[in-house]
């Protein structure tokens, strides 16, 4: 009696076994999949990578490893991303230098064509604030100021070819003023120098610089991105104030090496999405000042390819070079 | 009295069982870490943020902060035992550690390390809670002016470094210089000396630099002799220091804590230059300074004191002005962000708990390492007797491990085996590997402050003597520069 049933439960479970397998096409994930990061460990877009992380494995039913593979501006991991098998086991994060480094530097891949993008996760906004000893209050102001002081003003970035660098270049090439650009080597020591008044102005990441603004250390003029931030909605944008039509943010997304298969591609992309709309994951992206996005793959495509075209003319009108 | 009231409340705060624990948990991860090379306190705090989502902010702050100080009590112990720098800041204590290991003396050099290191760890505590904001503020005194001629001043200084021949320390310092500038030059964005290789744009990384210099190169010397040699000679002679040591000890680590102190305040100078900067003081101000890189006990002292002086201050920008000085502090601000906590002046009166809980748990922690590293200098020294033939696969294991950490690329392990060869050269030349690796630290610092400061000034050099600050330390390096060749102008007169 015994021996019987246990092998019609030993049965049961093997036909409901073969009937899972022919019911799942692709039994995808299996195994744990690696997320590269092309910034060493510490950065946002880390940060942001290990926010999602533990939800996304949640969802996946396997375990998603975080891999830094820093290095010049995430081309160092793309080069080696590329090449990667497209099974779906490796994705990785995309930051604006995706979008940046193919005016900047010769790459040995195609920023579009040799990848899979999945979903664009989030994105920030840079705020324009000004050291107090600056007599503007206003975007319109500032600008009429640069135009009376030109090449006098200096502006602060936390790097060449960053977003920071890259708003102000922005807002040069939209604007016609001239500033002279300081770069610095990293946020920090960037937002040291203007809380120092060493430079005039900065476009700093949200959380950076919201917190001083407050404080009546810095003054807040504007936000870069297409609408008002959640973390400050009484400051208006820099679209709104009087140059209409700019914009910048700092975006993560998720790709996967190109040709991966659509079938991995959605289960991928619906996962993800769904741990961006968890409460646990939208608190932790938006208390660092991060606006979860979760897109299609086609709208992250475009998105991407806007970026490109957008950022390949400024930086040709700036002449900033990278080799 | 206010600031006994505050402490108390820290100390109350920071004895609760769970805060203790975590406190341990962020010391004893801070010092295995320390000893790994390549691994370190950004890379360890990053991977466990995700873990603080699910702890209140007192004990995730405790934590973190203990991992970041307690990887600079670590660090020093692979540098003394086998040449090894396990932290950016503990190369320098190679140069002394690892000659007193050699010498039989690995025992008190470890143990001094880790005194040292509490003496100034504690002084630090106490700078942050005295003078936190004061501090902070005259941090940003220092413009891009005043960090150019802080670093001419080191430069200069930099010829203290050297043993023998100062041409030949003169020749290590540019080469440091050099090596220091590949990579994306801060203010054009242009990549230098790279020859088209994408890993070399970001430049060579410390660790690749210092464990080649030292640990590999140090290894290749020794294989090369044919007879068995043993590296270390001398008799272990006791595990802690005399009483003689102790009192050679005291002084430099008074001074080393002042000057690491001042540099931890200072975002712009990185975590090697201050035990590099107290190095070369104690060298100068010792009455014989032959003795220095011969295992002199002043050179072990001054560094770890400096260091972890430095790894106590820097935590006042982040908690005075809520601004990360490093990446490091900008993983712990964005963990306590995720707390709710925004840091800045008001937090020692929003959050007093916060605020003092963490500087007791500095001290408490600081105790605990010291008593952790105390036992473990017994084991650490019996780990000498393991033959070197079998002890050295180790190292270079260790060397290897440590650099593909770093950004999992096995082009670092392939650079390091480079610039070990180089090493190896070096030490057949007689040149010291110690001042091309400070030319290496101060040359991109001193460059990119210089070019930022006449960026700023529009190309006008007066700037560097009409800023009061920066012209002391202009006036300062006229002085060393007269100090150092008024002896060899006297030697010559007296020659014709």
């Amino acid at each position: 009696m015994q021996a019987s049933s246990m092998t019609r439960l030993l049965a049961l479970s093997l036909l409901l076994g073969a009937g899972n397998c022919a019911l799942a096409q692709a039994p995808y994930p299996v195994k744990p999949v690696r997320f590269i990061v092309g910034f060493p460990p510490g950065g946002t877009n880390d940060i942001t990578a290990r926010i999602l992380v533990p939800k996304l494995s949640e969802y996946l039913g396997q375990q998603v490893v975080v891999e830094n593979r820093g290095g010049a501006n995430t081309a160092i991991a793309s080069e080696m991303f590329v090449r990667m098998a497209p099974d779906g086991y490796t994705i990785m994060m995309n930051a604006p230098g995706h979008a940046t480094n193919p005016a900047l530097l010769k790459l040995n891949f195609d920023s579009i064509n040799d990848f899979a993008f999945v979903t664009l996760l989030a994105e920030s906004q840079n705020l324009l604030v000004v050291h107090p000893s600056l007599p503007v209050h206003s975007v319109k102001a500032l600008i009429a100021l640069s135009k009376q002081r030109p090449g006098e003003i200096n502006y602060g970035s936390s790097g060449i070819g960053a977003t920071p660098h890259l708003s102000g270049e922005l807002f040069k090439y939209m604007t016609g003023v001239n500033w002279v650009h300081i770069p610095y080597k990293g946020g920090g020591p960037g937002v040291i120098a203007l809380v120092a008044g060493e430079v005039s102005l900065y476009f700093g990441n949200v959380p950076t610089v919201i917190r001083q603004a407050r404080d009546g250390k810095l003054r807040a003029l504007a936000t870069t991105g297409p609408k008002r931030t959640p973390a400050a909605p009484d400051i208006p944008t820099v679209a709104e104030s009087g140059v209409p039509g700019y914009e910048v943010t700092t975006f993560y997304g998720m790709s996967a090496p190109a040709r991966t298969p659509r079938a991995i591609i959605d289960r991928l992309h619906g996962d993800t999405v769904r741990a961006l709309n968890s409460p646990e994951v939208r608190d932790r992206l938006q208390g660092l000042g991060a606006d979860p996005v979760g897109n299609t793959p086609e709208q992250y495509t475009a998105f991407m390819k806007n970026e490109i075209a957008k950022w390949d003319k400024v930086i040709k009108a700036a002449g900033i070079k990278g080799e | 009295m206010d600031l006994l009231s505050n402490l108390a409340l820290g100390f109350g705060v920071a004895f609760s069982l769970q805060n203790l624990a975590y406190c341990f948990a962020g010391v004893a991860l801070g010092t295995l870490i320390g000893v790994l090379p390549g691994v370190g306190p950004l890379v360890t705090i990053a991977m466990l943020f995700p873990i603080t989502f699910h702890l209140p902010a007192v004990p995730a702050i405790i934590m973190l902060a203990g991992i970041f100080y307690g990887a600079q009590y670590g660090g020093s112990t692979t540098s003394i035992l086998v040449n090894l720098p396990g932290e950016t800041a503990s190369a320098v204590t190679c140069i002394d550690g690892y000659q007193m290991a050699r010498r039989g003396r690995a025992g008190p050099a470890l143990a001094t390390a880790a005194l040292a290191s509490f003496f100034a760890g504690c002084v630090g505590t106490l700078l942050i809670a005295l003078a936190g904001p004061t501090l902070g503020e005259w941090a940003l005194k220092f413009g891009a002016a005043e960090y150019t001629s802080l670093m001419l001043m080191a430069l200069v200084a930099s010829a203290v470094m050297t043993q023998g021949d100062a041409v030949k320390g003169l020749a290590m310092v540019v080469l440091g210089l050099l090596v220091g500038v590949v990579g994306v030059d801060v203010n054009s964005g242009m990549a230098r000396y790279s020859f088209g290789i994408p890993e070399l744009v970001d430049g060579i990384g410390f660790t690749v630099v210092a464990v080649g210099l030292f640990a590999v190169a140090e290894i290749v010397a020794n294989l090369e002799s044919r007879e068995p040699r043993e590296v270390y000679t001398g008799p272990v002679t006791g595990l802690m220091p005399t009483a003689r040591d102790i009192r050679d000890a005291a002084w430099p680590t008074v001074r080393g804590t002042a000057v690491g102190a001042c540099f931890g305040v200072l975002p712009g100078t990185g975590p090697a230059l201050s035990s590099f900067a107290t190095y070369m003081l104690e060298k100068k101000l010792a009455r014989d300074p032959s003795r220095f890189g011969r295992g002199a006990i002043e050179g072990v002292a001054a560094p770890e004191a400096a260091n972890n002086a430095a790894a106590q201050t820097a935590f006042i920008p982040m908690l005075t002005l809520g601004i990360p000085a490093s990446a490091t502090m900008a993983v712990m601000l964005a963990a306590l962000t995720l707390q709710g906590i925004a840091t800045g002046p008001q937090v020692m009166l929003e959050k007093p708990d916060l605020f003092w809980g963490l500087i007791a748990s500095m001290w408490i922690g600081n105790c605990l390492l010291v008593v952790l590293n105390l036992p473990l200098v017994g084991i650490w020294v019996k780990l000498l007797t393991v033959p070197y033939r079998w002890l050295f696969p180790s190292i270079i294991l260790f060397c290897c491990i440590g650099n593909y950490s770093v950004s999992n690329n096995p082009f670092d392990v392939y650079l390091c085996a480079v610039i070990g060869v180089l090493g190896y050269v070096l030490v057949k030349l007689e040149c010291e590997p110690a001042p091309l690796l400070l030319g290496y630290v101060l040359g991109p610092l001193l460059e990119e402050n210089l070019r930022r400061a006449l960026l700023i000034a529009r190309g006008d050099p007066t700037v560097f003597f009409t800023r009061p600050l920066s012209l002391v330390f202009m006036i300062a390096t006229v002085l060393i520069l007269v100090v150092m060749i008024a002896p060899a102008a006297r030697g010559m007169r007296r020659g014709t």
